[in-house]
């Protein structure tokens, strides 16, 4: 299995998940990403920039064009309201999928 | 709040493309460039810079192509560029494009013309606040038709009933009125109790309406008048409130004008007058008024209807000898004004609904026939990954591109034709001048237009839907494509076009033969040749004038004198001209039977001449002579359906017959002639008895010269040769010369007058005729295409058959044959159709069976001859093919 189908499914929640922390670009966030997971996810552009763009299409996640240091014009996303709350659904619903999925998968050691 | 977010978002992403686009492009340079950065700190050469930068371009646009997905708005970028090629290959095949937008324009066309007129006439609310609230009540006899109410029953309802809010009576009339300028003129309008107004709930635009009924005493007279009326012969004048104008002989004031588009009773009601109590209102048996009542709010119809029987059952009581059998029926006021014309007008709806299933079937064929033109492109389009649904929904998208076009043009087309429908439907609709196009009706042709490419567009797409892509690449462009399914979808179609375009020649071929029987059948007369004027006395001469001898004869006289008249009569109801009155008789030497069950016929007052003027033959006995005159024994002549009923087996001539009714009582008066029955309400209707008094003898200051001479009378000229109204001038100087003060109108030949008694059933059986005009050129072309596609389609087979021995006669049978079945099934299946909506125009069908032999034989007969015309010219190019030179172009 590759790595990237796993995540496919659940970008967009890695992406909140990350993006609650702070604002970030879209290539600061593919970085990010891949320093959290320990080099486990890698995301391309080719993921990454749909994904963003559904969850801004959403209203999950707002963009605002600012000037970085290097004086270049770089869109920032950051989390909305409404992608806090749904942040929090996804989570719960996460933890009560892994939590079967585990159950299942891994050996149960007596 | 949300959805919102979304939605303006994806409206930015539309509107701002390019906007959204080079943020887009940004964004994606910006990632690689962290990209060109990371891997520069990282101490790597500018050439694994370039590297990484490349990799990281890599598929960008593909990125790109993601990312507009994931903004939700791929569905109408899609539909634009589908509706942008559609228009491309629309204007790549402009003969298929023109000819169904022209189909689709008519018959979107006819269906908005028959819209508008449906919504305004027959669905549009009165213009009268609240006017579903209005309602008309009727007298019902048993087996006669709804009639009129005497004043005293119309008092007693009024005072009876607790379910209407209002209640007036109204009785139409006409009236020579006198201008302020003291200029002559003759108008119609109505008399009505003075409440009229408050139970329409319409007040003068200017003055005001009449007083109340209650200070309304004596000879006081006040007018209401048109704003029409007011505009054309008061010049807009506001000081004209107030003037006095008078109306047959009497003078009044006017009170008030009405604001535009006031029409009641009728369409040319211009004025109004308080209703004067008649001098025998105070019979219970005289019946001349209309009611309209106003419910009250929350009654319904049917408990109205439940109120009148108990009225009309206490009446019952109390005047046996008025009211036996007497019942009040209620109807909304909008049924009686419109109810006449409805089925007929739904009938027309359904005509063009049917034009319009025929102009998409054609539309479905020709599309069919282009796709199988458009299949390797088609298939090529499919090979190219685009999806089966994908190409399906091009295909649709092409469809409604054409409807919309197409009803476009139809919407213009009815625009244009509402004008001159509603000249020439002037007389036959009612509410004629509230007929204008309303938003809904485009709405409806919005509805229709999506209809109709369901229709057209669902065979092809579905057909490109299902196609098989290799197969379709691996044909030669000449075999034999389209295969068998798709002939018989087009065959289908071609069939049905066939059975309903006869239904709609079927259904005007009956009414033109309708109206064709009618203006043909025995209206007892000869038109030819004769004018007719109608004139009306001032009403100011002396009550004891005898008109008929110092104004009616001495006319008469001088207008026979005239050159070029043959000779003149003088009638008080003409024929099928909109009146009549009838009274009950006795019959002298029988028992006297009670009021309710005497003979009774229609009363005219003639002249001696009337009868030749309008070539009445006469059956027995002789015509009124110059020797009957007031003061010699009355006389009188009835028509064949009196002699009949009353006479039955005995010779009429030499019976004395007599009036007793109260003011109307006559002495005895002989019947001298019988003559040949004429029709006097309506040449569907059957003659009635009917009785001609002597002009002259129509005592003057009673009730008779009332009736029959202080009318609308109507002269009838006949003129030696040539067109009648030649003399139409001098007849005119004649009578102003005698009586100044008499008005003239409604000048028409006699033909005219049969003629527009016939208005209605003209103007539906024109109305369907062109609409079945136009089914059968749509249908036809729909045929000759199919047989033409056929030929091109089989050209080989048919070169094989010659090769091999067939006959240019086998070939041109070949095609033939194939025509006639199609038409055969067409022609069952619309038999079938006719029969079974036949029904829908008996109302229009005088007396003729829905299923009409005649006009259906002739309407398959003369398709069987069109069709066989269509399939000639492909039949004659098929049997014309060099078969050698077909097969070696294979």
């Amino acid at each position: 299995m590759k790595p990237n189908d796993l995540v496919q499914g659940t970008l967009g929640l890695l992406i909140l998940r990350i993006l609650a922390l702070e604002p970030m670009h879209g290539w600061a966030l593919s970085q990010r990403l891949k320093q959290m997971s320990k080099d486990v996810l890698q995301v391309g552009p080719g993921s990454l920039y749909p994904a963003l763009h559904k969850l801004e299409q959403e209203g999950w996640i707002t963009a605002e064009w600012l000037i970085s240091d290097t004086k270049r014009r770089v869109k920032f996303y950051s989390l909305s309201k409404e992608g806090r709350k749904q942040l929090e659904a996804q989570t719960a619903d996460w933890k009560r999928l892994s939590g079967a999925i585990s159950a299942i998968v891994l050996p149960v050691r007596s | 709040m949300r959805s919102f977010r979304k939605w303006r978002l994806r409206l930015r992403s539309l509107l701002d493309r390019s906007q959204v686009e080079s943020d887009l492009d940004d964004e994606l340079r910006d990632y690689v460039e962290w990209e060109i950065d990371k891997a520069m700190a990282a101490g790597g050469s500018p050439g694994e810079a370039r590297r990484a930068a490349i990799s990281a371009l890599r598929g960008m646009e593909r990125v790109k192509e993601e990312c507009r997905d994931a903004r939700g708005i791929r569905w109408f970028e899609d539909t634009l560029g589908d509706l942008r090629f559609a228009l491309r290959m629309l204007r790549r095949a402009p003969g298929f494009a023109a000819i169904a937008i022209l189909t689709l324009a008519l018959g979107a066309g006819v269906n908005a013309l028959m819209f508008t007129v449906i919504d305004s006439v027959l669905l549009r609310p009165l213009p009268y606040p609240d006017s579903a609230q209005l309602v008309s009540i009727d007298s019902v006899r048993a087996g006669s038709d709804r009639g009129s109410i005497s004043l005293p029953n119309f008092l007693d309802i009024r005072r009876q009933s607790r379910l209407f809010s209002k209640m007036a009576a109204y009785e139409e009339n006409s009236a020579s009125l006198r201008l302020p300028s003291g200029e002559p003129l003759h108008s119609s309008g109505a008399a009505a109790s003075p409440n009229l107004f408050e139970v329409l709930r319409v007040r003068p635009m200017l003055g005001s309406p009449f007083p109340a009924e209650e200070d309304h005493a004596g000879e006081a007279c006040s007018v209401v008048l048109s704003a029409d009326f007011w505009r054309e012969h008061l010049s807009s004048d506001p000081r004209a409130i107030g003037q006095s104008l008078t109306v047959d002989g009497k003078s009044c004031s006017i009170s008030g004008v009405m604001p535009d588009g006031f029409a009641f009773p009728a369409r040319d009601s211009e004025f109004w007058i308080p209703l004067q109590p008649a001098p025998d209102a105070a019979n219970r048996g005289a019946s001349f008024l209309e009611i309209i009542g106003r419910l009250k709010p929350g009654v319904t119809l049917a408990a109205a209807q439940t109120e009148l029987k108990v009225i009309a059952s206490r009446l019952e009581k109390a005047y046996p000898d008025d009211d036996n059998g007497l019942g009040f029926g209620a109807r909304f006021y909008q049924d009686r004004v419109t109810g006449d014309v409805r089925p007929a007008l739904l009938a027309l709806l359904g005509a063009v609904a049917i034009l319009l299933l025929i102009a998409s079937a054609n539309i479905a064929n020709l599309q069919l026939a282009r796709a199988l033109g458009r299949k390797r492109e088609m298939a090529i389009r499919a090979a190219l990954g685009a999806g089966r649904t994908r190409v399906a929904r091009q295909l649709f998208t092409e469809s409604i591109l054409l409807a919309l076009i197409g009803t476009g043009a139809g919407l213009i087309l009815a625009v244009g034709s509402l004008g001159l429908l509603k000249r020439i439907a002037a007389d036959a609709i009612p509410r004629v001048q509230e007929i204008a196009l309303r938003p809904e009706v485009c709405l409806a042709l919005l509805v229709i237009a999506g209809v109709s490419a369901l229709l057209f567009g669902l065979a092809p797409a579905w057909q490109a839907a299902r196609r098989d892509i290799e197969a379709a690449l691996r044909e030669s462009v000449g075999a034999v494509a389209g295969g068998h399914n798709q002939q018989k979808l087009r065959d289908v179609l071609v069939v049905a076009q066939l059975s309903l375009t006869i239904m709609l020649l079927a259904g005007s071929g009956m009414l033109l033969r309708t109206l064709y029987g009618l203006l043909h059948a025995d209206a007892g007369f000869a038109a030819q040749q004769v004018l007719t004027m109608q004139t009306a006395v001032s009403g100011t001469e002396p009550q004891d004038q005898n008109l008929a001898t110092t104004v009616y004869a001495p006319e008469l006289d001088q207008i026979e004198q005239l050159p070029g008249v043959k000779v003149a009569g003088f009638v008080t109801f003409l024929p099928l001209s909109n009146g009549s009155a009838s009274a009950s008789f006795l019959i002298q030497g029988r028992s006297n039977r009670s009021p309710g069950s005497q003979p009774r016929a229609l009363l005219n007052a003639a002249s001696d001449h009337f009868f030749s003027a309008l070539r009445v033959p006469l059956l027995k006995g002789r015509f009124f002579s110059r020797a009957d005159t007031l003061g010699r024994p009355r006389v009188a002549i009835v028509n064949d359906v009196l002699a009949r009923r009353c006479f039955a087996g005995e010779n009429p001539v030499g019976k004395q017959i007599a009036f007793d009714a109260g003011d109307f009582k006559t002495d005895p008066i002989t019947i001298v002639g019988v003559v040949h029955s004429t029709r006097q309400t309506g040449l569907a209707e059957p003659p009635d008895a009917q009785l001609y008094l002597d002009f002259r003898q129509v005592p003057p200051a009673t009730l008779w010269s009332q009736f029959l001479l202080k009318q609308i009378m109507t002269y009838a000229v006949r003129v030696s040769s040539g067109d009648p109204v030649t003399v139409s001038k001098s007849v005119q100087q004649v009578i102003h010369r005698v009586d100044p003060g008499q008005t003239v109108f409604h000048i028409a030949t006699m033909q005219e007058v049969v003629s527009a008694s016939v208005e209605g059933r003209r103007l539906g059986a024109i109305l369907l005729s062109v609409f079945a005009g136009l089914a059968l050129v749509v249908a036809v072309a729909g045929l000759y295409g199919v047989l033409s596609y056929m030929v091109s389609q089989r050209k080989r087979d048919i070169a094989v058959r010659m090769a091999l021995g067939a006959s240019r006669d086998d070939v041109v049978r070949m095609i033939l044959s194939r025509a006639l079945l199609l038409y055969a099934i067409g022609l069952t299946g619309g038999v079938v159709g006719v029969i079974w909506c036949g029904h829908l125009l008996s109302s229009m069908l005088a007396g003729l069976q829905p299923w009409d032999p005649l006009a259906l034989g002739i309407t398959t007969f003369g398709l069987l001859l069109v069709c066989f015309v269509a399939a000639w010219f492909p039949a004659r190019r098929a049997a014309s093919l060099d078969p050698y030179a077909t097969l070696r172009a294979e």
